[in-house]
């Protein structure tokens, strides 16, 4: 048996070597009444299917992959999940517990959630452990595909109900909807009572005003408007905010751009990553360092980089060559190293000279200056907006000495960087 | 005539709210009560305006002269619609009531004139901090506040939280705030200055934070 803290992920298969398991949970707080589902999310974390809500009125899914069984012993909710029989459109099984009726999870008195292999408990994690703001809901776990089946313990709390937590993942709830009506908005933790902000309407052609943002519940504080503004649910281990905000749920280590925190909860350690002396003495030798600090422990850390959009490259056995600067993070169980651009030569400008070589399993996040654009190869690009490029392409530049002065940024060295072979280059539309 | 999408996309917000968003990027306020701005976001008007340098009084000019946070305000009166921004951020407002909030001095927008200010400082913070003080707003009333790219908020009763001195933008000032000195993090996640700061906030409460970090050059 496994005894897992909120943000641990583990893969399944060093736990149990069972396909068809139970989790279970059970909740007791103080005249609290519980709903706990499931939902079946696609790759993108959104129930495109709703047929794979898992709940008091719909208690299977139609291959019946994942069925509600009903309390069990002293688990109150349990469901089963054949992991063999879920369809590959099924990326992540999330079980969500959310309360019905009046209350918080800050009343949470004991909470646990098990997994469980032929009636033998192969995973637990002590929910009351964790301490839960003026909630309606908290993300428990979840079952994830990511080489295989992984078990994450997300421990997270969400404002508004269990209407707040579908609409979260993309659901659509109508009129007549089965589900039951939110609890009424929690008690604030301040002393003062929710203020009656009600958000302006929106209409076309205007981004919505930011109190609008979907996924919003109720504030618990300053106002209705800064509800949009809460922090996202967790889902995989990095997700973005807003576009601007990386948020890394911590469990294993993460690799992160030294100076990019802005901010963390829980109990985190930050040290410095060496590469080596030889990628040191390249990276202080062409200003193309890739200065990384290793983000360990428990918790959540927000990372940020002058406010530039930000955009998840996931890897799958791929090299990927980069300019160091635009790294904002990446997983450890990524390899990188600092490497020279093969066939470019010496260039007065020093741009595209060396790049971060990132190859492996696992998700790099990405800054760049306004959105990026991923291009084919054959690719021609200024040195300046690239970002990075798949690692087979051939690289090589190209001088035009009839555009001097037009092309590049005045620098008096007009070249571009041609790509060939089979990848794909992205460019940012901003000089660096 | 013009014509465009440009036009037929960009109206003023019909909202009747005290304070709303025109943009992201830009405040709509409906006049009528007075109203204490920053000086200088004022970007457009629709009706009589009157501004008036609005006199921070001695305490509260010498305490911002001391710190480095002193805020220029000037007082609004008029009636009809008022635009504000403050260099493309984006603007958050919100409305406290019988609450009071603590905002870095630099991301203030405007706040209801009925609303009491007074400049604060960070107890813990020395002056090695680059001075951390700020602004106390309180009372009942509208807040305006920019933030580089779009904030987060983040619940400090989840967890104890922690935020770059770079990246705060206000909190409810019910939260205990301690400074927290990272020597083992040394110039790792601080700006390279060898003294990396944070914010530690405990309690029941609020935090804003900003995406906007200056980066490390090496």
């Amino acid at each position: 048996m496994t005894d897992l803290e909120r943000g641990a992920r583990v893969k399944l298969e060093t736990i149990t070597p069972a396909r068809d398991l139970i989790a279970a949970v059970s909740l007791d707080g103080p005249e609290l009444a519980f709903d706990i589902s499931c939902f079946g999310l696609d790759k993108d974390q959104k129930l495109t299917d709703d047929r794979y809500f898992v709940f008091f009125n719909q208690p299977s899914t139609p291959e019946s992959a994942i069925v509600q069984r009903g309390p069990a012993g002293p688990d109150q909710q349990t469901f089963g999940i054949s992991l063999d029989a879920v369809p590959s459109t099924i990326h992540r099984i999330v079980v969500v517990a959310t309360i019905d009726g009046v209350g918080t999870f800050a009343q949470l008195r004991t909470g646990r959630f098990r997994l469980l292999s032929s009636g033998t408990e192969v995973a637990r994690y002590d929910i009351g452990a964790t301490s839960f703001g003026a909630e309606a809901a908290v993300l428990i776990a979840e079952i994830y595909r990511k080489d295989g089946w992984r078990l994450g313990i997300i421990g997270q709390g969400f404002n508004g109900g269990l209407e707040a937590v579908i609409r979260h993942f993309g659901g659509e709830i109508a009129d007549a909807a089965p589900t039951p009506p939110p609890g009424p908005p929690p008690a604030p933790p301040t002393s003062s009572p929710p203020p009656a902000a009600t958000p302006p309407p929106s209409f076309p052609g205007l981004p919505p005003p930011p109190g609008e943002a979907p996924g919003a519940g109720t504030p618990s504080g300053f106002g209705g408007a800064l509800r949009g503004y809460s922090e996202p649910p967790a889902g995989g281990r990095f997700t973005i905010h807003r576009k601007r905000m990386l948020r890394v749920g911590l469990g294993e280590d993460v690799l992160a751009k030294q100076g990019s925190m802005v901010a963390y909860q829980g109990t985190v350690t930050f040290e410095h990553e060496g590469a080596g002396m030889k990628s040191y003495l390249k990276s202080k030798a062409t200003n193309e360092g890739m200065s990384l600090m290793r983000v360990s422990g428990q918790g959540e850390v927000f990372l940020a980089d002058l406010a530039a959009d930000i955009y998840l490259i996931e890897m799958e056995g791929d090299g990927f060559s980069v300019n160091g600067r635009s790294v904002l993070a990446l997983e450890t169980s990524l390899t990188w190293d600092i490497k020279r651009v093969e066939g470019v030569g010496f260039l007065a400008s020093g741009a595209g000279l060396f790049n971060a070589f990132i190859q492996g399993h696992g998700a790099i996040a990405i800054a760049s200056h306004g959105q990026p654009v991923a291009l084919a190869a054959p690719v021609v690009a200024d040195p300046n907006a690239v970002i990075g490029w798949s690692a087979g392409l051939r690289v090589s530049p190209r001088r035009s000495a009839t555009a001097r002065s037009l092309i590049g940024r005045g620098s008096g060295e007009a070249f571009q960087l041609v790509f060939e072979g089979q990848g794909h280059v992205l460019i940012q539309p901003s000089e660096r | 005539m013009i014509h465009g999408d440009v036009l037929t996309n960009c109206r003023v917000n019909p909202s009747k709210e005290r304070m709303a968003n025109q943009s992201t990027r830009m405040l709509k306020v409906a006049m009528g009560p007075d109203l204490l701005a920053r000086k200088g976001a004022m970007v457009a008007a629709e009706g009589h305006m009157d501004y008036a340098h609005h006199g921070a009084g001695a305490g509260r000019h010498l305490k911002g002269m001391l710190t480095g946070e002193s805020v220029a305000l000037m007082l609004c009166s008029g009636e009809g619609n008022l635009f504000l921004g403050q260099g493309g951020a984006d603007i958050l407002c919100f409305h406290i009531e019988n609450d009071a909030i603590t905002v870095n001095a630099a991301n203030i927008v405007a706040f209801d004139a009925t609303l009491t200010w007074d400049v604060k400082r960070v107890q813990g913070a020395g002056m090695a901090a680059g001075g951390l003080s700020n602004v106390e707003i309180a009372g009942t009333g509208w807040v305006a506040l920019s933030s580089v790219g779009p904030p987060i908020v983040l619940d400090a009763a989840e967890a104890p939280t922690f935020v770059d001195t770079d990246a705060i933008v206000a909190w409810s000032t019910a939260l205990t705030v301690s400074v927290k000195r990272s020597v083992t993090m040394k110039a790792l996640i601080g700006r390279g200055s060898g003294e990396a700061f944070q914010l530690a906030f405990q309690g029941l409460g609020l935090v804003i934070v900003q995406p906007a970090e200056p980066a490390i050059v090496v």
